[in-house]
């Protein structure tokens, strides 16, 4: 892809300050950051909450809270890490690199996407106040359900559970309109020459994620409707004493609740190629392959569900048809990891801190989708089925696809954003601090789940001590060691070594034509891709 | 997206969609969630479906929105010892014509430091690029007007 030289000039200021600034902007980098930092800091909330969890796993017996509040933090930390901090975080990206990437003066709607990202905190805030609440005794504390809200215990749950369905629909709504707005820029905005199967992998990415949310956030926005007039409107939708069905919400739940592990991937799978290129200074390998592959997971993605309540009981014919379905991702999934791989073979490879986060993301990743095979089969999930091996496999498949992901987006990326390079020795701390410290919490939930250790207990057999010490042991210091990743952000936004206009040496693509950081008004001259 | 030769200056929202590719994935959108609200009605969470058609006529609105602008357009062209100014918003063409010798390019500044460009002359003015143009656009279309004016003085 080469492009026509962009003319910059000085930045003018046509726009408000201080707080009203951020109130009412409808600069797509202004709201990127306005996403990227509220991730963060919900996941400082979400994961100072799991350190209460490990710290009450530390040894067996209750020590620090009991059961029913051991509960609500498992629900709340998984709610607010899936919907408050890994979906922000991937829209930051989306709102501050899509209209940059495809040469778009903005995102399509600007009004849209300020109300987008204004709907986020009240959302968390209804997540979070029923704890608060509980303090001054109103009520009995936030949901206790899990993230899943599965009924009878989430109609007969406290208020609680009415936040997070009222969360829930303000957390749809801000997707939904997340979603629009980046289908309609990707359609509408790009620059001259750039044709669809021109565009960069992260475009391909959102557009397919844009799809399953919509596709998908109905269904949820319905299933917690009916729960919430089965709670107090007298229908009985899930209540098998009213006629109604409990596991017809498994199944409404699920086929919002597995696109959305891919609605959280498949923006990482778009902009890990492009950084793999960049560190390995060759072109990307199999570009249409992987657009096609990327089509392949969005289609199976919603066709898959059931696999996650297979022990709920389901003709056989259906356990074989979710079993073989679910596997059948392995395919499209293995053409990515071949092509990320040859993007690599034979490159001038040199490993900062992004593509240290980026190769360990590959490793740790393909962990998690290896586990998940073992979980996609009927028989062995009978066994493993709500143990803690399902809790190690998603978080190889959330936090290491996922959140390390998105840490690789954000060095990469991050000195285009402020200007400064990063402080390169502390971000390979961090990389090694977290990779290491990961691990050491997860391997051992492998071993204790294979045992049968079953999830959201908050007390266990003796057998299973050790290993629960040590879990716990490396979430205190995999917590602690994204402090690091906060001061290194924090340092490199406040100043550091000027960063170049390409950052990168083998950086290819529209955003870095631009300087660092790019001006307000991103493109003053339209760019044309030949 | 703003293009500026020595005779004429456009400037035109990006419009890369053409009617027939939204077409396609506005029926596919519909087909997809349409089926799946259709499917979990049958089965009785009949709830699905407000939602999914509440969420399609979203997504329609914002094509509509964004398509019904895509002929969209102001042109500035030298004509002889004239100005000619073109504006297209919404199929509706408005024309203004300015004396070379007359015209006054002026860039003021509003509200939230926002400036807007206006060219007119004898008490008749024309602002140009309001939505279309950022601050520094409107600047570099300014001094490329003055720039043009001055030399047919």
């Amino acid at each position: 892809m080469s492009t026509t030289t962009v003319a910059h000039h000085d930045e003018h200021h046509d726009h408000p300050t201080g707080i009203m600034r951020w109130l009412t902007t409808t600069n797509h980098k202004d709201i990127g950051t306005m996403y990227l930092t509220f991730s963060l800091i919900m996941f400082l909330v979400g994961g100072s909450m799991i350190l209460g969890i490990r710290a009450e796993l530390f040894k067996p017996g209750l020590q620090l809270m009991n059961p029913e509040f051991f509960n609500q933090l498992i629900g709340v930390h998984a709610l607010i890490m899936i919907f408050a901090a890994l979906m922000p975080a991937a829209t930051g990206f989306a709102n501050w690199m899509l209209p940059l990437q495809i040469g778009a003066p903005d995102m399509a709607l600007p009004r849209l996407n300020n109300w987008g990202f204004w709907i986020l905190p009240p959302s968390a805030i209804l997540l979070t106040l029923p704890f608060t609440l509980a303090l001054f005794g109103v009520g009995d504390g936030a949901l206790a359900t899990g993230w899943t809200f599965y009924p009878p215990l989430s109609v007969q749950g406290g208020i609680g559970v009415d936040f997070a369905i009222f969360a829930v629909h303000l957390l749809g709504i801000s997707s939904v309109l997340g979603s629009i707005n980046i289908i309609v820029t990707i359609y509408n905005m790009r620059a001259p020459g750039m044709t669809l199967m021109k565009m960069p992998m992260f475009a391909w990415g959102w557009l397919i994620t844009a799809f399953l949310l919509i596709a998908t956030i109905p269904v949820l926005a319905g299933a917690v409707t009916m729960l919430l007039t089965d709670r107090h409107f007298g229908t009985h939708f899930f209540d098998a004493a009213g006629g109604g069905d409990p596991i017809m919400f498994q199944h409404l739940f699920w086929f919002f609740g597995h696109p959305e592990v891919y609605i959280l991937l498949l923006p990482v799978w778009g902009f890990i190629p492009q950084i793999l290129q960049t560190f390995s200074r060759k072109p990307m390998y199999g570009y249409k392959a992987q657009v096609y592959s990327l089509w392949a997971i969005g289609a199976l993605a919603v066709v898959v569900w059931a696999h996650h309540f297979f022990t709920a009981g389901m003709p056989v014919p259906a356990l074989l048809y979710f079993m073989y379905s679910t596997m059948a991702i392995s395919l499209p999934l293995a053409v990515l990891f071949y092509c990320w791989i040859r993007t690599m073979w034979k490159g001038s490879m040199s490993f900062e801190t992004p593509m240290l986060f980026t190769v360990g993301w590959i490793i740790l990743f393909g962990v998690g989708g290896l586990t998940g095979l073992v979980l996609a089969d009927v028989a062995a999930d009978a066994q493993y089925h709500n143990s803690y091996f399902v809790v190690a496999h998603f978080h190889y498949t959330l936090f290491a696809g996922g959140i390390m992901g998105i840490m690789a987006g954000v060095y990469y990326w991050l000195p285009k954003m402020t200007g400064h390079m990063y402080n390169e020795k502390l971000g390979k701390l961090h990389f090694w601090l977290t990779a290491i410290s990961f691990n050491v919490t997860f391997i051992p939930q492998f071993f204790v789940g294979l045992a049968g250790m079953p999830r959201r207990i908050p007390d266990y057999a003796l057998q299973f001590a050790e290993f629960n010490m040590i879990s716990s042991i490396g979430a205190f210091v995999l917590g602690l060691s994204q402090l690091l990743f906060v001061y290194i952000i924090i340092s490199c936004v406040k100043g550091g070594q000027k960063a170049t206009d390409k950052v990168w040496e083998g950086a290819e693509g529209l955003e870095w034509t631009l300087p660092s950081p790019p001006p307000y008004h991103s493109f003053t001259e339209q760019p044309v891709v030949k | 997206m703003l293009s500026i030769c020595e005779t004429q200056c456009i400037t035109k929202p990006n419009a890369s969609a053409s009617t027939e590719s939204v077409l396609k994935l506005l029926l596919s959108l519909v087909v997809l969630s349409g089926l799946i609200a259709i499917g979990f009605f049958h089965i009785g969470a009949w709830m699905v479906l407000p939602f999914a058609g509440l969420e399609l006529v979203l997504v329609v609105l914002a094509f509509v929105v964004v398509l019904r602008h895509r002929g969209d357009y102001e042109k500035i062209t030298f004509v002889e010892n004239h100005v000619e100014i073109e504006q297209s918003v919404l199929g509706e063409i408005k024309l203004a014509r300015f004396q070379c010798y007359w015209t006054r390019v002026t860039l003021r500044e509003g509200e939230g430091g926002k400036t807007s460009l206006w060219i007119g002359s004898h008490n008749e003015e024309v602002e140009f690029g309001r939505d279309t143009m950022d601050n520094v656009q409107r600047e570099q279309v300014a001094s490329h007007l003055k720039r043009m004016l001055l030399k047919t003085k």
